[in-house]
């Protein structure tokens, strides 16, 4: 038996690796994609207060930077027995979009890039595109970040959510500065779709049959929806199957253990049958973005590249990039109607022992949650991440298009790219017990 | 100039922070080589690594604390492949969040999580298919591991400090890149907290000291190039920067503090609140672990 090794891959969140395995003549046999690393917070937040749970849960990811931190301040209200007030509400989503949008931007220009351009690294990429170019996007960036600092706290892992509300009231200057560079968000991201959209032939790039039993999960309110509405599965048609409320996880959603990977992987569960899903960009894809008119007019173009009878992985950058833009139109919205005069805090604190908060994340649904003892105590944590169910949908991918196939020369980068289209996050899939992730790719030949 | 960079067991949250302020060095930076890097940058292998000369990378920056036992390899690799280490953030210097994995035995977190289900290290799927894992380790900082020559903490560092860190790395003099000042020479609150120890009555205000509302603040041990960012959102210290460098045992040193500056009142209080109030203590730093091997 020979081995080839190709360790770690890179330019993913985390450490992963692949490894396929190869018959006597060359044909792909299995391809299993493991997560490599664990680091236990369940467990370590046990006997901390609730309350201090989102600070601590921030630490899971330093990309998705206050998306566990909104998620289990949500479950946080819920463990209080308390309405968050509508203007703290209101700040947690401009913290939640101006996250969307450095993440994605971030993801597509330091992740993404050099594989939509061929280029080897990072920087080579940036030269071909132009330094200047680069530059102007990333100072734009910075602005989304900003944002975040000014209403967080920190401009990573935020720290300024307390139970029914938030610890800091922004003033007007604040507002000001926010509404400034919301702006430059939107102009932002209608440049990094129009960048894409240039270097990115849909029609001419790699399509993949769509497997028949492959689902998509999302938060939807009659679209796309990040901080409330219900959980939908979709399938490839954008047809709704289930829609389940986020107090009804527990019976909904089932995560299984593999003996190879620390990572749990999370599916559906539907009258008794398990469904493979996607969660992410896709996901939310099938949603749908018709609230605002910049992002609507995008979505539109995008779907008439769309085919529910294929798999084209290209296609999730262009969504990455169209939600930069209906982020911005979000952030906007929300600074037209928010009220500052209104209450910051509602401390009509009841202790209920339990709460769920759940998010769309840059990379899909996240779920936090909690239960307590009656001082709000922490007991027991779940913690589900978008990556856990991309895990389980990136192995029945790999496994639906390449087993039978012949290993040609350069399927590990097909493979390699193909999987970076998922944004994989494993530090967050692997919240559970250590880490990171890299991605290593390993032929295994027979 | 040669660097190299890695993510060890970190969420990536200080090379983020170097990505937010990558604008403004941006020229200077893509003039600087990267002969290894994982997972940002660049896709190398640890087998290039392995085939690179000793010394040959003049600086090494990591971020992240060792979590298992791959990442110990690579840490080990760039140490002898490496003039110097540079531990970036808190999990590099002090180890981080998950330092409070020593809370617990390894049996406790992996059964908590898979629920007496346990991934082993090496797998053999239907009879042929040989799967393998790293170990998974307690989280300790870099200098557990290897000597480490250059601090910069923080949960993460401010842009800025990675910024400057990075386009100075020639010039770096000393091993600690901080002020060396705590969070609370940062605080506005803090006068209220110098009033209650040297015994002067404190009114009850909305910007008092935390620990005078009976919460656990760890800004008197907490190195402070922060600029108190937390308080200013009226919320308390977790210690995210990790302990200044000449505290060994940040929980002992919490516990002078709280009985030095609140009433017997406010101390039962805390630690009524707190039933755990170890790992709010040690929440980043491995504490009385601090020097290793």
């Amino acid at each position: 038996m020979r081995t080839i090794r190709l360790e770690p891959v890179s330019r993913i969140e985390g450490h992963a690796k692949v490894t396929v395995f190869v018959d006597r003549n060359g044909f792909i046999e299995r391809v299993f994609f493991q997560a490599s690393e664990i680091r236990g917070y369940e467990k370590l937040l046990t006997g901390l207060q609730i309350k201090e749970a989102p600070r601590i849960v921030s630490t899971i990811c330093g990309i998705c930077r206050a998306v566990h931190f909104i998620s289990a301040l949500k479950a946080c209200d819920q463990v209080y027995g308390v309405e968050p007030t509508e203007l703290s509400e209101n700040i947690r989503k401009i913290v939640l979009y101006a996250n969307i949008v450095e993440d994605h931007t971030a993801s597509l220009l330091l992740l993404a890039l050099p594989d939509i351009i061929n280029a080897n690294d990072v920087l080579s990429s940036f030269q071909k595109i132009g330094l200047q170019n680069i530059k102007s996007m990333l100072e734009r960036r910075r602005e989304a970040v900003n944002i975040i600092e000014r209403l967080g706290g920190r401009f990573l892992h935020p720290v300024a959510g307390v139970p029914g509300g938030w610890a800091r009231k922004p003033d007007r200057s604040d507002m000001e500065k926010i509404e400034k560079s919301a702006e430059k968000v939107l102009s932002l991201g209608v440049d990094v779709y129009e960048l894409l959209a240039s270097l990115i032939d849909i029609e001419n790039s790699e399509k993949f049959e769509h497997p028949s039993d492959l689902f998509y999960i999302s938060l939807s309110d009659d679209g796309a929806e990040f901080y409330d509405g219900s959980v939908c599965v979709f399938d490839s048609k954008s047809s709704k199957v289930v829609e389940f409320k986020t107090n009804e996880v527990d019976s909904f959603i089932d995560e299984s253990f593999r003996d190879y990977s620390y990572s749990k992987e999370a599916s559906v569960l539907l009258r008794e049958k398990k469904i493979d899903v996607v969660a992410g960009v896709l996901s939310r894809f099938h949603a749908g973005f018709r609230k605002y008119d910049m992002s609507y007019e995008i979505f539109r173009d995008i779907k008439k590249l769309y085919d529910p009878e294929h798999f084209i992985p290209l296609l999730s950058y262009l969504i990455r990039a169209l939600e930069i833009v209906y982020s911005a139109e979000n952030i906007i919205e929300i600074l037209r109607c928010i009220n500052l005069s209104d209450p910051i805090v509602n401390e009509d604190y009841r202790m209920q022992r339990s709460g769920i908060g759940i998010v769309e994340a840059p990379r899909g649904l996240l779920i936090h949650k909690y239960e307590t003892d009656s001082h709000g105590n922490i007991k027991k944590v779940r913690i589900i991440t978008p990556t856990q169910f991309n895990i389980n949908a990136l192995n029945i991918f790999l496994n639906s298009t390449y087993v039978g196939k012949k290993a040609f020369k350069g399927v590990e980068r097909q493979i390699e790219n193909l999987i970076r289209t998922f944004d994989p996050c494993i530090a967050c899939s692997t919240h559970s017990i250590g880490g990171k992730s890299d991605l290593r790719i390993e032929l295994v030949r027979k | 100039m040669r660097l190299a960079f890695y993510l060890a067991t970190g969420c990536m949250g200080c090379e983020m922070a170097f990505v937010d302020t990558l604008h403004e060095v941006i020229d200077e930076f893509s003039k600087i080589e990267i002969v290894w890097s994982s997972p940002m940058f660049k896709s190398s292998r640890y087998s290039e690594l392995e085939e690179i000369e000793d010394n040959y990378i003049d600086y090494a920056i990591i971020e992240g604390g060792i979590g298992n036992s791959e990442v110990e390899y690579v840490v080990k690799m760039l140490r002898k492949k490496s003039r110097k280490i540079i531990a970036l953030g808190t999990c590099a210097v002090h180890g981080g969040i998950p330092v409070l994995s020593h809370f617990h035995s390894i049996d406790e977190i992996i059964d908590e999580i898979y629920r007496g289900y346990r991934p082993s290290a090496k797998t053999i799927l239907g009879g042929k298919y040989l799967l393998k894992l790293s170990d998974y380790r307690k989280q300790v900082p870099l200098c557990h591991v290897v000597k480490v020559d250059h601090y910069l903490p923080g949960c993460p560092p401010k842009p800025d400090a990675v910024a400057s860190l990075i386009m100075n790395l020639e010039n770096l003099e000393s091993e600690w890149i901080i002020s060396g000042k705590s969070v609370c020479s940062f605080c506005e609150r803090s006068s209220s907290l110098l009033k209650s120890y040297t015994g002067e009555n404190v009114d009850k205000r909305d910007e008092n000291c935390f620990l005078l509302e009976g919460e656990i603040c760890m800004g008197a041990v907490t190195n402070g190039d922060c600029m108190a960012d937390c308080l200013k959102a009226n919320v308390p210290c977790f210690g995210c920067y990790g302990p200044l460098p000449e505290i060994d045992d940040a929980g002992a040193k919490m516990i002078d503090v709280i009985s030095a500056v609140t009433s017997q009142e406010l101390v039962d209080r805390i630690f009524q609140t707190h039933r755990k109030f170890g790992k709010r203590f040690y929440l980043y730093s491995t504490g009385i672990l601090k020097g290793g091997d």
